[in-house]
Order: structure tokens, then sequence, then C-alpha cells
């Protein structure tokens, strides 16, 4: 089910670190434009994201093609959410799905910072499991992040439910597949 | 390092909502006022205040003193799409406009129907 050893080179490492760094940029931009303090704070994480990503330990086991798949989908799969319809939306939502962003994102970025160098995309064993900061409570923090971060896209277009309930089930499958990977010793 | 790190994450996002409720807190203190200008602007306009025309919701007709019907047009929308924003009228203004259907829009209609109730 599972790929053997891994001894090739990892350049998917600095592929992600590259495709990290530009949403950092975007984001650090955005600051820069809309003087919004949320964007300081993507771009903080992306960044150090990027860091962890090329820095990031090699792989003793990865996951299968499936695997891979679904987590490359419930990554990507944040860039379609819709915006409000014509560019309308109260204070009283965005006001909610801004403070939500912000919370879940913390979280992400707490996550991001505990995961360190094990950090990766598709599913992968890299040295022990980690167990430390928020991963001490949580199996996944940084998918209950996104969770927390995307809650608020529900109410600003409800087609983004379809969206958000389809990345909750592809989150489930991600740490599904990590917990097999994570607990098979060989 | 982390640690340091997680403290950085932590005053950021701090400040994020700080800065977004204080932001938001801005908006809806000055609410009122603004309703109140913006419907002194829309009677203006509906009223063919010629007077009045300085008080628009674009800053490029400032120098137009007579305008011609499509630019009243578009001023007028712009405006009323400025008011429904502020009166946080979004919902009922795309639901009144995937139904396409006034029968409630004459005022007259409504309060007659008042007065004498149904059945």
């Amino acid at each position: 089910m599972y790929s053997s050893n891994v001894e090739v080179t990892d350049y998917k490492k600095w592929l992600g670190g590259l495709i990290m760094l530009s949403f950092g940029i975007i984001s650090f931009m955005r600051w820069r434009t809309s003087g919004e303090l949320f964007f300081l704070l993507l771009f903080f994480r992306d960044f150090i994201a990027a860091v962890f990503l090329i820095k990031r330990e090699d792989a003793i086991k990865i996951g299968n093609k499936k695997m891979a798949t679904v987590a490359y989908i419930s990554s990507a799969l944040p860039l379609i959410y819709f915006s409000a319809p014509y560019g309308f939306e109260t204070n009283s939502v965005k006001l909610a799905a801004d403070l939500l962003a912000i919370l879940g994102f913390l979280i992400v970025t707490w996550a991001t910072i505990d995961l360190g160098t094990k950090m990766g995309i598709s599913p992968a064993k890299r040295g022990t499991r980690c167990t430390k900061g928020l991963y001490r409570f949580l199996g996944h923090p940084m998918y209950i992040g996104y969770i927390v971060a995307h809650l608020g896209w529900v109410f600003i277009n409800k087609w983004n439910i379809l969206i958000y309930l389809t990345s909750i089930i592809l989150f489930y499958l991600r740490a599904k597949f990590e917990n097999k990977i994570l607990t098979k010793s060989k | 390092m982390k640690m340091i790190l997680k403290t950085v994450a932590l005053c950021l996002a701090v400040v994020a909502m700080t800065q977004t409720i204080t932001t938001y807190a801005q908006e809806t203190e000055n609410l009122d006022v603004l309703i109140g200008r913006q419907e002194n602007i829309l009677i203006s306009l509906l009223n063919n205040d010629s007077d009045n025309n300085n008080a628009f919701f674009s800053p490029s007709t400032v120098d137009q003193p007579v305008l011609s019907d499509q630019e009243k047009k578009l001023i007028i929308v712009k405006n009323m799409m400025h008011y429904i924003r502020l009166i946080e009228g979004q919902g009922e203004l795309l639901d009144e406009l995937q139904r396409q259907e006034f029968p409630d829009l004459d005022i007259n209609i409504i309060l007659e129907g008042r007065r004498s109730p149904g059945i």
C-alpha cells in the first residue's frame, strides 16, 4: 500500500517552498495596499512555512498517489471560495468572517511552527510523530485551524457551504491517511 | 526560537483582531450620520435639485453643474447602491432582482390595504 523507503532527491520541497513564498509575497503586497494586518499574519505564516518546507527532513515513508492527490486537492480547494454576490457583504458578516479567519490562521501558524521541518503537503513520515505544542492536545491542529478560518466564507456566500463541506471531508481523509502512515512502524 | 515565532504570530493576530473590531466600531458609530446624509443626497437627486449637485457620490461631478440624463441616471444608481450598502439591504436587493416582480411598489396600495384589511 505504501511506497518503499525514499532515497531520491526531494525536489518537491523546493517547489513547495517557492509556492509558499509566492503566496507570502502576495499576502505582503495585499498588506501594503490595504493596510489590513491580517495579511501580515498570512505573510508571516507563509514565509515560515516556506523556510520549513525547504529545510524539511527526508521522508522515511511516503503515501501513495491517492493520498497525495487528496492532499493536493485539499490544499488547493480554498482558492476557489466565492466572494460575496456582486461584492455585497454586510459589515457584521464581514466582521465575523474576518475574526474567524484571524483566529483560524493563528492556529494554523502555531501548528506550522510546532511541526517545523516535519512539514509537507502529501502524507509522509518524517522522523518521530510531532507531539509538542498544539499537537499535544489535538491530532491535527493545522486542519482544525483551516476549518475555523474558512467557516466565515460560508456566511459570505451560501454556495461556499459546498466547498466548505468538501474541504472538511478531505481534511478528514488526510488526517486518516497521515495517522496510518505515522502509526505504521515499517 | 519556536516560542519567539509563536509570540510574534500571537501579537500579529491580536493586533489584526483589534484593527478589525476598531474599524467595524468606527463604521457602526457613524452609520446614522452617513445614512442621514445619503438620504438627503438621494432626495436632492430625485427632486432634480441642481443646487445640491456638489453633494453627489462621485467627486468627479463637482465641476459639472449641468448633467445629461445618462449621467444623472448613473449618479442616482450609484447613490442608491451606496445607500443600500449603508442600510445593509444587500440581501433584500438581490432577492428582489432575482424575483423581478414588484406588485407591492405602490405605497398607496399598501396603505390602502392596511386601512381595509382582507376578509
